[in-house]
């Protein structure tokens, strides 16, 4: 996945600051699930004790940007 | 049970995957704001420490997912510093305001659909032993 791809911790902290508020946006909504199934994911490796490095642990973390479904692409 | 201990949020298999269903729908409901709330708070800190290449990552992690979680909060009490992140900038106060004491537990998802969610918070708990916490920051 390239560097550029990846959600950014700005964009993340960016969307906890509209779920706060009920203010989500296109897109927000994929970024959540993929976010809980990225911690499921993690909790499950960290039990099965699969995280035995940082290295690991790092290579799991970055969730990558979710595409405009085709409905919501802007006009070309 | 102590009164300072925070309340806690437990997920099990069935219902993270209601959860995930409602997101994809857009039609979260007010409770699940609060779950997802402290998962994306979690996830934030922990790619915050990726993102700094902090070296005490595994040690966080042990104390999202890990028992001994009140031990593990003041070992990375100066990692995980108030100050050290644009989330704690931007929100922190907010946060801690609307929501105090939550936790949430994501318990053993061996099952093969997942999990399912189970809220709690006060005296209702489970021992911890039987508890998995990945706690609100």
């Amino acid at each position: 996945m390239k560097h550029e791809d990846r959600i950014t911790s700005e964009e993340i902290a960016a969307l906890i600051e509209r779920t706060e508020t009920r203010a989500l946006e296109e897109g927000d909504a994929q970024i959540i699930t993929a976010i809980i199934k990225k911690m499921v994911e993690i909790e499950e490796l960290y039990n099965e004790r699969k995280i035995t490095s940082a290295r690991k642990l790092r290579r799991l973390i970055p969730i990558p940007r979710p595409k405009p479904s085709e409905e919501n692409k802007p006009d070309e | 049970m102590s009164k300072n201990k925070p309340g806690r949020i437990e997920i099990t298999a069935q219902e993270v995957n209601h959860l995930i269903e409602r997101g994809e729908k857009r039609s979260f409901t007010d409770q699940d704001y609060v779950i997802v709330l402290a998962v994306i708070r979690n996830y934030f800190a922990l790619h915050d420490a990726y993102q700094e290449k902090s070296r005490t990552i595994l040690r966080f992690l042990s104390w999202i997912f890990g028992h001994r979680t009140e031990k593990a909060k003041d070992v990375l009490k100066e990692a995980f510093g108030p100050n050290d992140t644009p989330f704690h900038r931007a929100g922190k106060e907010k946060a801690q305001r609307a929501w105090p004491k939550w936790r949430l537990l994501l318990p053993g998802c061996s099952e093969s659909d997942g999990a399912s969610l189970r809220l709690q918070s006060g005296g209702s708990m489970p021992p911890l032993s039987q508890r998995k916490a990945l706690p609100l920051l």
